[in-house]
């Protein structure tokens, strides 16, 4: 059977000759690995592919479905661009970056991740929209937690680790396995967040007071998901 | 069946590009049957070349001496710094004779998955040649891609902060445009008319 799929490019690197080895992000079966020959040389034809086959240009792959087939690897028989890139420019090109490499980290061949792949794209649209870096570390900020969410490793940013509610004034520290509990006022470690910007992002208000503690929350929220490595996008924010 | 010696021969082909097993078989049993004084020659040629090219001190790009012959010719105006992804990069600019200042090779662009970072490609020796105080000009020569642009605004950065000049090449390269793949005329065209980045 003939199936199409929207797609995204996570990561490509050459492949034999002229074949590039791509890790796709689609809506049906998060992340798939295709091969796609004739996508490097001189060639008229594989510099025109070349022009497409980037990060942040919406794709259409077609392949035909067998009952063999790996849950993680797809031989596309046709892939086209749909519409013009996300423009992602500069500082906007590190952060969809960072956004890819947080998807290929995470993300495993599933089924299901429709809703994750329209946010990827209104994360596109809005990293695309703006040239101020706060904007695009909020938008960065509700990626992740959608990410979580979809991956059912959602948090709830209203509720202590002993069920009690958030309180605007307190402020809190963050443990992965048991969840949010209260601090000493004093003390202020870092990796301390207040209840009140906690509140604002559950809320998704934007405040740009928080931010800083909102980046070293997220920080702390996903590495036990990410492991020892860290995230090399990471390095490239200065 | 092929011997332990065969199979271990047809193994280590396979390591060059587009060489898959069949091809590697099929090279194999040609230097076996008709080409062994050609494969000595081969293995030599191999060996003495791992063993003496490594990386030019100034411009890391591949080079048999610790600085390599553009890096060394008084006649490169040391003013002008142009930044590449690969050797094959400087190859073709060098090609289309229409630059005669210094190259920077990244050996690579960044690539976050592959962990491929700023450390990896040299941009702290590049950030130490951007304080030469005669540089005039930081030419940006990534790849017209997503990761070469990438990597272009982040070198821009590190430039904008040791107040250097920085360029781009013009935008007669395509989108997805890889240098090496670029004909001369594109080339020259492109660096003539490079435009300032701030
Ligand atoms: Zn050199």
């Amino acid at each position: 059977m003939l199936k199409t799929q929207p797609a995204f490019i996570l990561h490509s690197r050459p492949y034999r000759e002229t074949s590039l080895l791509l890790t796709l992000f689609t809506p049906e079966m998060g992340k798939v690995s295709a091969s796609l020959r004739g996508a490097r040389s001189a060639s008229k034809s594989a510099r025109q592919k070349q022009a497409w086959l980037q990060p942040f240009q919406p794709l259409l792959v077609e392949w035909r479905e067998t009952p063999t087939q790996q849950l993680d690897w797809l031989t596309p028989k046709n892939m086209e661009p749909q519409g013009l890139a996300y423009g992602l420019k500069a500082d906007a090109a590190i952060c969809g970056l960072y956004l890819n490499e947080l998807l290929y980290r995470l993300i495993q061949p599933t089924e299901g991740l429709q809703d994750l792949f329209n946010h990827y794209q209104q994360a596109l649209q809005a990293l695309a929209q703006t040239d101020q870096r706060e904007l695009m570390a909020w938008h960065l900020r509700q990626f992740e937690l959608v990410l979580l969410a979809e991956l059912g490793y959602g948090i709830d940013l209203t509720l202590d680790a002993q069920g009690q509610p958030i309180e605007p004034a307190i402020l809190y520290g963050y443990q992965p396995q048991t969840g949010f509990y209260q601090l000493n006022p004093t003390a202020q470690p870092r990796g301390s967040i207040t209840g009140g910007c906690l509140l604002k992002l559950a809320e998704q208000e934007f405040c740009l007071a928080c931010l800083a503690s909102w980046k070293q929350l997220m920080r702390r929220i996903l590495q036990p998901h990410l492991g020892m490595k860290p995230l090399a996008t990471r390095a490239l924010f200065n | 069946m092929s011997s332990p010696l065969i199979a271990q021969l047809i193994d280590a082909l396979r390591i060059l590009p587009g060489v898959g097993p069949k091809s590697a078989q099929r090279m194999a049993y040609a230097i076996l049957e008709r080409q062994r004084e050609g494969g000595k020659h081969l293995a030599w040629a191999l060996s003495e070349a791992i063993e003496k090219v490594g990386h030019c001190q100034s411009c890391r790009t591949l080079s048999e001496a610790p600085i390599c012959k553009i890096c060394a010719s008084p006649k490169r105006d040391a003013g002008l710094l142009c930044v590449v992804e690969t050797p094959a990069d400087v190859l073709s600019i060098e090609q289309a004779g229409i630059y005669q200042g210094t190259y920077f090779v990244l050996m690579g662009h960044l690539s976050p998955i592959d962990g491929i970072g700023p450390a990896q490609l040299g941009l702290d020796l590049l950030n130490t040649k951007l304080q030469q105080p005669d540089l005039s000009e930081l030419i940006l020569a990534t790849n017209q891609t997503v990761e070469g642009e990438a990597t272009a605004h982040y070198i821009q950065q590190m430039a904008l902060k040791q107040g250097v000049k920085v360029t781009r090449l013009a935008q007669g390269l395509p989108m997805g445009g890889e240098l090496e793949y670029t004909d001369s005329a594109t080339l020259s065209h492109a660096f003539k008319g490079r435009r300032q980045v701030d």
